[in-house]
């Protein structure tokens, strides 16, 4: 892996990677150096997935070949533990594929460690049979919940301590595609068929939906609840440039729609610390950040033209994976083709 | 277009604000600031004149710099008095620019932001220090005023950020006269009557009205001696000395990158936004008013609650200052929303601040609106995200070398790639619907099946095949001894034989009447309600059964056969006066197998037992 400076604009950061690559995920600490876990993408079955650290002052790129793993089902998404214990030179990092797994990276420093399996978590009764996950969210305020999604419609909340399920819903009547989870016991997810519902640990028999998309069945292939305020949601539709902002107070309308996008949208991010900022990436290679009006008193509507976004990036390529840093809020991590970038705010 | 009043009044207020610049400058404090009664509102002190004596970071002046300092400082306090009616101007001020000589927020120094935010306060009867002060009429000396409880000092965390350690609020004229300064000064009472006297002295050069000796030039005087300090004009600038302002430009950096890294809708280089900025500058006014008139705890909008703890955090530095949980009175909200809105809208401000994190720059640019073609589709849209949903259907067919190459685990995994779950799923759909067809077969067959829940079937159908095994096993019982018996008794008595076992079969079969044991249907049975007696024999292989009903009797007979046979049975019958009225003959291996039906001609009726007896004689001549 080289790094090079992107000649368009000086103020990303490049990183070549050697396959294409999708999943993405910063590490939460807040020690210096920026941490980032990158999953490969191959249709094959010989993934990977590589650690690189970044220094903001130097902002140079150093690869950690030692931490790295592998992970042949390509990994649909990665996340570090939302709440590492500081100056501790483990992490935990979990991903999804076809089963969910748990693994603790041990970086001793200067490029020395390594990665290893602690656990998988699966939960088909039969080995003939397994449900791909497609995505899954750690539980920040219980950080011993996460909850995966999967393509058999339904939705498992695991106790990883106890490496066991804590239970597993039939979510919806497709495939669900996303889960994002909102308090300690209530989570989303979205679906092939096309809703956001919101699912309370305490009254599992219910679900509230929250939005159905207009043209019935378009399935919404991923979800981002706003930590920072948990009144909003995020939502993106199959081929559609369009973000739908949900205020789970005013269900089914949305907040607003952001069009700006020229082609469809991949992936987006809220601002971890900023209550109503959203950054978003789709095909036509830009990145928008948009500051999302605040859900509108009633009598009052949005300007017709739609919600502008304030700042925009181009990157030159199809961007699949955009993640804001935790830790470090003025940096965000794209991913296009083979190539990782780090921009800043 | 002013009229002649308005003239006057012009020339007034610069006559009160030159007497203010004297007092300041007298006692070589940071600020003062003349709060009077509003016009609009009844018993509300707003901001009516003030005069900036503090510390200064960049000069910008139309005058050359060789001008009186007086005139200097009263410039200064105009320029921030412009500032601050521009920033929170209306809408029609959008594309207002400044001239390039005004102050942008970007040159302003803490102390002259706190001066600055001060013109937006207000405060009703008896709220915060202006307000006890007429409402008292007393004055009020605050020294540690960045200390100070937000109660008693509405501004103290803004005081902090300033540096501004001690206030003193005089009542004066219709209002209250407002001094503060970044030193800390002890209470005098002698310092709050030159200030009230030394006011009315239209003294317009600065220098010493007050004759006191004067030790050289003041470092930070701990002594508190401020009266004392001479006053010399190029004190007047340096004052608050160095340490302070070095302070606030250390202070600076650090608040702005904070500020920096909480408020991301920075580094915006289009400054026509303004009417955002403004417009909630003009929205917190109200909302102080409101909060101030009604007393009530503020409703804010949460959302808006939340940035600004975060603002307030790095403000103060992180110290164990316990701000703004949000349950606080209304000042200390308003403070929020005033703050609020001056941080996080006031773009210029965090623009520039990022000039001093030492020039790097954003990877992003303010998004302009293209009018170039506006939805730009390529052909396969979201391809990878559709293919990481898609849950490994783009393993392509083989996958049976994936299986083999995986290692370990995957190998038991994978089975087809395409559409294992589903499969999974419509096999456990298909045996949910095999086992409830067999559910619902048997119910059809146990008879006594009244509710259609499976638990209930199944419970009945245990107890069928009970009662099934239980007369199963008396039938073999009851065959074993009635062989026996016959055997043992047909030597001895042959009638008794048979009216013993014919009694003893009758009982038995009394009871079993359901028993179908030639796979005849239990309803059809029951419904014929009939006397079954069987008799087996296994010596002569004679085999009759005689059936009774109310009217017919039907007769199945299973003999050997013989010449005559068939003959001498129909007479054997007639003789018992039943007629025949259908008969079904056939003969097979030497084996005769009869059905008759007869009716019972008379009423007297024969047994089945007689019946019987006399088809043995008939059958047993041989």
């Amino acid at each position: 892996m080289e790094q090079s400076s992107s000649l368009l604009n000086p103020n990303a950061y490049t990183m070549d990677s050697p396959h294409p690559v999708y999943a993405m995920a910063f590490s939460p600490s807040v020690s210096s150096p920026l941490r980032l876990a990158l999953g490969s993408f191959l249709e094959e079955y010989n993934n990977r997935v590589d650690f690189v650290t970044f220094d903001e002052e130097s902002t140079v790129f150093r690869p950690e070949p030692a931490l790295s793993f592998d992970h042949p089902y390509p990994a649909t998404k990665l996340m570090f533990h939302p709440r590492p214990i500081p100056s501790s030179t483990s992490s935990l990092i979990a991903s999804s594929g076809d089963f969910l797994r748990l693994w603790q990276v041990n970086h001793d420093g200067d490029g020395a460690g390594k990665s290893e399996l602690r656990s998988v978590l699966n939960n088909s009764k039969s080995s003939d049979f397994c449900a791909p996950l497609t995505s899954f969210d750690w539980n920040e305020a219980e950080p011993r919940r996460i909850g995966t999604s999967s393509i058999d419609t339904t939705c498992t909340v695991w106790d990883i301590e106890r490496g066991a399920v804590e239970t597993q819903l039939i979510a919806h009547d497709k495939e669900v595609y996303d889960i994002a989870w909102g308090e300690a016991g209530v989570f989303a997810s979205v679906s092939a068929d096309g809703s956001v519902r919101i699912f309370d640990l305490r009254d599992k028999e219910h679900s509230t939906i929250v939005y159905e998309s207009p043209r019935p069945d378009t399935p919404l292939l991923r979800l981002a609840w706003n930590k920072s305020d948990l009144r909003y949601m995020a939502a993106i539709l199959m081929d559609s440039n369009r973000i739908i902002i949900l205020d789970i107070r005013s269900p089914a309308i949305p907040v607003a729609e952001l069009q700006r996008h020229r082609a469809c949208v991949n992936t987006l991010a809220w601002a971890p610390q900023a209550p109503r900022h959203l950054c978003s990436a789709g095909d036509d290679g830009q990145a928008l950040i948009w500051e999302v009006p605040a859900a509108a008193a009633p009598g009052t509507t949005l300007p017709p033209e739609g919600v502008d976004p304030m700042l925009s990036y181009s990157a030159g390529a199809e961007i699949n994976q955009l993640q804001w840093s935790a830790a470090h809020p003025d940096w965000i991590g794209i991913a296009f083709e083979s190539k990782v970038q780090l921009l800043r705010v | 277009m002013e009229a002649p009043g308005a003239y006057q009044e012009e020339v007034q207020q610069q006559r009160f604000r030159r007497q203010l610049a004297a007092v300041v400058r007298n006692f070589q404090w940071s600020y003062a600031i003349f709060w009077s009664i509003s016009t609009t509102q009844p018993e509300v002190l707003v901001w009516s004149a003030g005069y900036y004596n503090g510390d200064i970071k960049t000069r910008k002046t139309t005058q050359p710099m060789e001008f009186k300092d007086d005139e200097m400082g009263l410039e200064r306090s105009e320029q921030l008095r412009e500032l601050y009616i521009s920033l929170s101007a209306g809408d029609t001020n959008q594309q207002c620019k400044r001239p390039s000589a005004s102050l942008s927020p970007e040159d302003l120094t803490d102390t002259e932001w706190y001066y600055l935010v001060c013109m937006s306060f207000t405060f009703g009867p008896g709220r915060g220090l202006p307000g006890k002060v007429l409402a008292s009429n007393e004055q009020i000396w605050l020294c540690n005023a960045q200390f100070a409880d937000s109660k008693t000092f509405t501004r103290s965390l803004l005081a902090k950020s300033a540096s501004m350690q001690t206030i003193v609020c005089v009542p004066f004229m219709n209002g209250v006269l407002e001094l503060g300064t970044t030193e800390m000064v002890l209470e005098d009472q002698a310092l709050i009557k030159h200030i009230t006297t030394s006011f009315w002295e239209m003294s317009f050069p600065v220098c010493t009205e007050q004759s006191i000796s004067s030790p050289p030039f003041p470092e930070r005087d701990e002594e508190n001696n401020m009266i004392d300090a001479v006053i010399s004009p190029s004190a007047l600038f340096s004052l608050p000395n160095d340490n302070t302002s070095k302070e606030a430009e250390e202070l600076h950096p650090n608040i702005y990158e904070d500020l920096n890294i909480d408020s991301p809708d920075d580094s915006w280089k289009d400054p026509t936004n303004t009417q955002q900025m403004a417009g909630s500058f003009g929205f917190n006014t109200e909302l102080i008013d409101d909060e101030f008139s009604n007393g009530v705890n503020g409703s804010l909008i949460p959302s808006e609650c939340v940035f600004p703890k975060a603002a307030f955090d790095i403000l103060t530095e992180k110290t164990e200052l316990n701000l703004v949980s949000l349950d606080l009175d209304d000042d200390a909200s308003y403070y929020a929303n005033t703050l609020v809105s001056i941080l996080k809208n006031s773009k210029e401000l965090n623009s520039f601040s990022r000039n001093l994190i030492g020039g790097c720059e954003s990877s992003f640019v303010v998004w302009r609106k293209s009018f170039e073609a506006e939805k730009v589709v390529t052909g396969a849209s979201q391809k990878l995200l559709k293919k990481v949903l898609s849950g490994g259907t783009w393993i392509n067919g083989d996958c049976v070398k994936g299986v083999q190459e995986g290692v370990g685990l995957q190998s038991q995994v994978w089975k087809c790639g395409v559409d294992v779950s589903a499969s999974h799923v419509m096999s456990e759909r298909r045996r949910r619907e095999k086992l409830n067809e067999k559910f619902v077969a048997l119910r059809s067959i146990v008879p006594s099946i009244s509710k259609v829940d499976k638990a209930s079937i199944l419970g009945d159908t245990i107890e069928y095949v009970k009662e099934l095994e239980r007369r199963v096993e008396e039938l073999e019982s009851c065959q074993e001894l009635f062989d026996h018996e016959s055997r043992a008794l047909r030597k001895n008595n042959p009638d008794l034989v048979e009216r013993t076992s014919d009694n003893y079969c009758v009982k038995a079969m009394s009871n079993g009447k359901k028993i179908s044991l030639n796979k005849r249907k239990v309803r059809d049975i029951d419904e014929a309600e009939a006397e079954q007696h069987w008799v087996f024999s296994k010596d002569s292989h004679l085999d009759i059964n005689v059936t009774m009903s109310d009217q017919e009797a039907l007769l199945v007979l299973h003999c050997q056969w013989r010449e005559f046979l068939l003959l001498e049975i129909l007479e054997a019958i007639g003789n018992l006066h039943l007629d025949p009225v259908s008969v079904q003959s056939s003969i097979s291996e030497s084996v005769l197998a009869l059905t008759i039906k007869a009716k019972f001609i008379k009423s007297v009726v024969a047994s089945p037992g007689m019946i019987k007896q006399s088809l043995q004689r008939v059958v047993g001549k041989c």
